[in-house]
């Protein structure tokens, strides 16, 4: 694998998780401070899936998602009722304890090793499809009622409620449905690099990922998917050194806050703008007849 | 037939008793209005109904059901809609699909296919935005289906909750203080659609106002609260003649 | 008589004895560290209901700076840390004019506030990176003998003391709380922000102040965790176990931080000797969950719902 297109494929990952942030932070307002924590359970389970067992990848993929989501259900049960601080708090607590329990279960997890020579399965095109198909499914989701569910019940809880929505029930769905995608994105993570350890998913990564969402743009997928192409990619065509990165996004993330709270693109989409040319050239069509 | 039927209800916050042993009944087909002072319990009766409190003691009967404790949601689909005294719109999403958002809580569609956008999906989504354009018609707003309802005044925006709770097809709709920061004309507008309503849909309905001269004309009943309590009921007519109704707005003269 | 109680108070019960003892002193010590972090968290959940995240940032950058001024200065104790609460407390009261001033004055959406002080937090700590690199610091041994021992056991001088002085601290806050107008300003907010600005006080001066108290804790928590464990940037992340010291206890509520702070300690030291310490993580999130579970309003809050 070139360079290029090595920094291109672990951007395509970190990209699908942070398109899963987009549907639990930008949609529904949940604030997962421990949301790497699912990226790692799918990345651990694929790397022991991958190393003691023959099972195909694609069922591997499957199965480390449906690892992340059962967590994600019975992390997310006792939190969805409350207010959202609580749900920051306890995903918090479960990355501690995921890295607490991968250090110490040294026997089947490696330790703080980790685990190494995972086959290297991801190639560049593979990436591009699966982070297309996230793209539609998050698309589809957020036209769906279940979006509008999730920013009724990001604007409003009460009032959501009154309109016979299911609060916890929604707010559940949005986090086992994120934690999917972000296990998705920790499966082809380990398939990438070929090694996990149980460091590299602490509560600094979740949290770049909110900011990354939030500078995009409030609801706005559109927003989402280019800030994430251009903080994936720039910081390491341009070879910063990570603190300074780091600072530099901070500095952004505090100017939005400030200026722009609705984010780069604000609510608005690319089919947006489609929409509006068509329009446009109907207008125009009518016009001239 | 009564709709609603409150059986001595209470709720006490602390030591307060914000809503003490209130009995009240709603007909079919009929709109009932409670009035009283600010500060009377009337937004907390409400919020006992709709489900946001439990009360301490007593009971709801809804259609001959009863609803007491019951949560919010599982109250509305139940079939009772409220608005609210501060209005509570959904910011973020556009005219059209907060009156959607009441009926996508009633749309049999699952999750799987929304991410599939099956064709199931896309039927009921159509169904559903046409019947809200309806809605939206009904109270006039059908060119503003597209716009954030934070770019339209106030008094279009509680026409925009009306068409929500509408939405959400309801057999008895709850109305908190609906005429409240309207002037004289809007009121009498609203009066005009409240009566449009009820003849449209045929459904019940119980509204809250502080003022007698809003709802004398509109209601076939009147409750009167003060400080949690029930101080009169009876029809327009007997309530204004009621001498401490009278004494609890005026003042006691004599 | 007497004969039963000597073979009562046999050695070995004595011993057992003064293993809990150990294990409660140290667990309180613990737990004391976490109070003071959970109590600054408070204080600004109370009066702008959000977490705060910054607070770590603030006392890691305040632990550092306590090991600056002490070795240009060779201060004791009781001066480094008076220096370093006052510097905390201007600190805070920057990071609030950067971060929350301005939302609050468009009374933003409660996430850009989290998102704002997570920021912040993560900024700060790396300011620290920056400066200092990622190698490990320590502060010199205030406390000569480190140790005392009674009858075998190694009690840590610099726990009492820590001990003593997050009494004296918290004292002084519920004095300030309780007793001073501007705690009376400050709980009057924490009840309704609206209603304050209506009696004529002013909300921006006494959010500023509030800052400044908790950037004070912020100063006091930062130092001690610096004694406790050694200085590195990521003792940030220790505003976590502020966080869920609040929230066991209640969160917004003043005394619920400090019993939920007492009592996550003195769990995580019970935890620590009988799983070991790296599992302690494990059993904490367990045990909250659990929590959370039985009695979500923690042990002195009640669960405030919006108001309609």
């Amino acid at each position: 694998m070139s360079y290029y297109s090595a920094v291109m494929t672990s951007a395509i990952v970190n990209i699908i998780a942070i398109l899963s942030m987009y549907t639990l932070m930008g949609l529904t307002g949940i604030f997962s401070m421990g949301q790497a924590a699912f990226m790692c359970v799918g990345a651990y389970a694929t790397g022991m899936l991958a190393i003691h067992s023959h099972l195909p990848m694609a069922v591997i993929v499957v199965l480390s998602i449906l690892a992340g989501m059962v967590c994600a259900l019975l992390v997310g049960f006792p939190v969805v009722k409350l207010r959202r601080d609580y749900i920051a708090m306890i995903t918090m607590g479960f990355g501690e304890a995921i890295v607490a329990l991968l250090n110490n279960m040294s026997n089947i997890t490696g330790g703080a090793n980790g685990i190494n020579n995972i086959p290297r399965k991801m190639t560049l095109w593979l990436g591009v499809i699966i982070l297309a198909l996230i793209l539609v499914i998050t698309m589809n989701f957020k036209r769906s009622k279940y979006g509008r569910y999730c920013i009724a019940v990001k604007n409003d809880e009460l009032s959501a409620a009154a309109m016979g929505i299911n609060v916890a029930r929604v707010k559940l769905t949005a986090f086992v449905f994120a934690s999917g995608i972000t296990a998705l994105a920790g499966s082809l993570l380990a398939y990438t690099t070929t090694y996990v350890e149980p460091t590299a998913f602490g509560f600094t990564k979740s949290i770049d990922w909110i900011s990354f969402v939030f500078v995009g743009g409030v609801n706005s997928l559109t927003g989402t998917l280019l800030s994430g192409m251009i903080f994936c990619t720039l910081p390491e065509i341009l070879r910063f050194a990570d603190m300074y990165r780091i600072i530099a996004q901070c500095a952004i993330v505090l100017l939005v806050v400030n200026f722009l709270p609705n984010g780069l693109f604000g609510e608005h989409e690319f089919t947006d703008a489609i929409a509006a040319i068509r329009k446009a050239a109907k207008n125009r069509k009518r016009g001239n007849l | 037939m009564n709709i609603l039927e409150v059986k001595e209800l209470s709720i006490r916050f602390g030591g307060v008793k914000a809503v003490q042993d209130v009995s009240l009944s709603v007909k079919t087909d009929s709109i009932t209005s409670i009035i009283g002072p600010n500060g009377a319990g009337k937004t907390t009766f409400f919020n006992l109904i709709s489900g946001v409190y439990a009360p301490t003691s007593g009971q709801i009967l809804f259609d001959g059901q009863d609803i007491t404790g019951l949560k919010q949601h599982q109250i509305s689909l139940l079939g009772i809609s409220r608005t609210f005294q501060n209005i509570r719109l959904f910011n973020q999403l556009s005219i059209l699909e907060n009156v959607q958002s009441a009926m996508d809580a009633r749309a049999t569609y699952n999750l799987l296919d929304s991410i599939m956008t099956t064709p199931k999906k896309r039927r009921i989504d159509r169904e559903n935005r046409e019947k809200s354009l309806e809605y939206l018609r009904l109270v006039g707003l059908e060119k503003n289906g597209q716009d954030k309802p934070g770019s339209l005044p106030y008094g279009m925006q509680r026409k925009v909750e009306l068409a929500r709770a509408l939405a959400s097809e309801p057999k008895l709709l709850l109305l908190d203080e609906p005429a409240a920061g309207l002037n004289p004309t809007e009121v009498e507008e609203f009066i005009r659609l409240i009566h449009k309503i009820k003849e449209t849909f045929h459904i019940s309905i119980l509204l809250i106002e502080h003022r007698l001269q809003v709802v004398h004309t509109l209601s076939d009943m009147i409750y009167v609260l003060n400080f949690g309590q029930l101080l009169a009921h009876g029809t327009s007519r007997e309530i204004i003649e009621n001498r401490d109704v009278v004494a609890a707005y005026m003042g006691e003269d004599d | 008589m007497a004969r039963l109680l000597e073979t009562w108070i046999s050695q070995e019960r004595m011993e057992r004895f003064m293993y809990y003892f150990q294990m409660l002193l140290n667990g309180l010590s613990l737990g004391a560290i976490y109070a003071i972090i959970a109590l600054g968290f408070t204080l600004i959940y109370s009066i702008l209901k959000f977490s705060n995240f910054s607070h770590g940032g603030i006392m890691v950058v305040c632990a550092y700076f306590a090991y600056v001024i002490q070795r240009r200065y060779n201060l004791n104790f009781g001066m480094m840390m008076l220096i370093t609460a006052a510097f905390g407390a201007v600190l805070a009261c920057i990071v609030q004019y950067i971060g929350f001033e301005n939302l609050r004055a468009k009374r933003s959406n409660i996430m850009l506030f989290f998102v704002s002080s997570s920021t912040l937090g993560i900024l700060l700590q790396n300011i620290i990176v920056i400066t200092f690199s990622s190698t490990y610091y320590a502060y010199p041994a205030f406390f000569t003998p480190p140790f005392i021992d009674v009858n075998g056991f190694t009690f840590s001088v610099s726990d009492m003391i820590m001990l003593g002085i997050s009494a004296v601290v918290i004292l002084g806050l519920m004095f300030l709380l309780y007793r001073t107008r501007l705690g009376i300003a400050i709980r009057a907010l924490s009840m309704d922000g609206d209603t304050v600005k209506l009696m004529g006080i002013n909300v921006s001066v006494v959010v500023a102040l509030t800052f400044m108290v908790s950037g004070a804790l912020a100063a006091v928590a930062g130092i001690f965790c610096g004694v406790n464990y050694i200085l590195y940037p990521q003792l940030n992340q220790l505003v976590f176990k502020g966080m869920i010291a609040s929230i066991l206890g209640g969160l917004g509520n003043i005394s619920g931080a400090l019993y939920g702070g007492i009592m996550l300690g003195v769990l995580e030291v019970c935890f620590n000797n009988a799983f070991g310490a790296g599992l302690v993580p494990v059993f904490s999130f367990v045990f909250s969950m659990i929590f959370l579970l039985v009695r979500p309003q923690g042990i002195a809050g009640k669960y405030v719902l919006d108001k309609v």
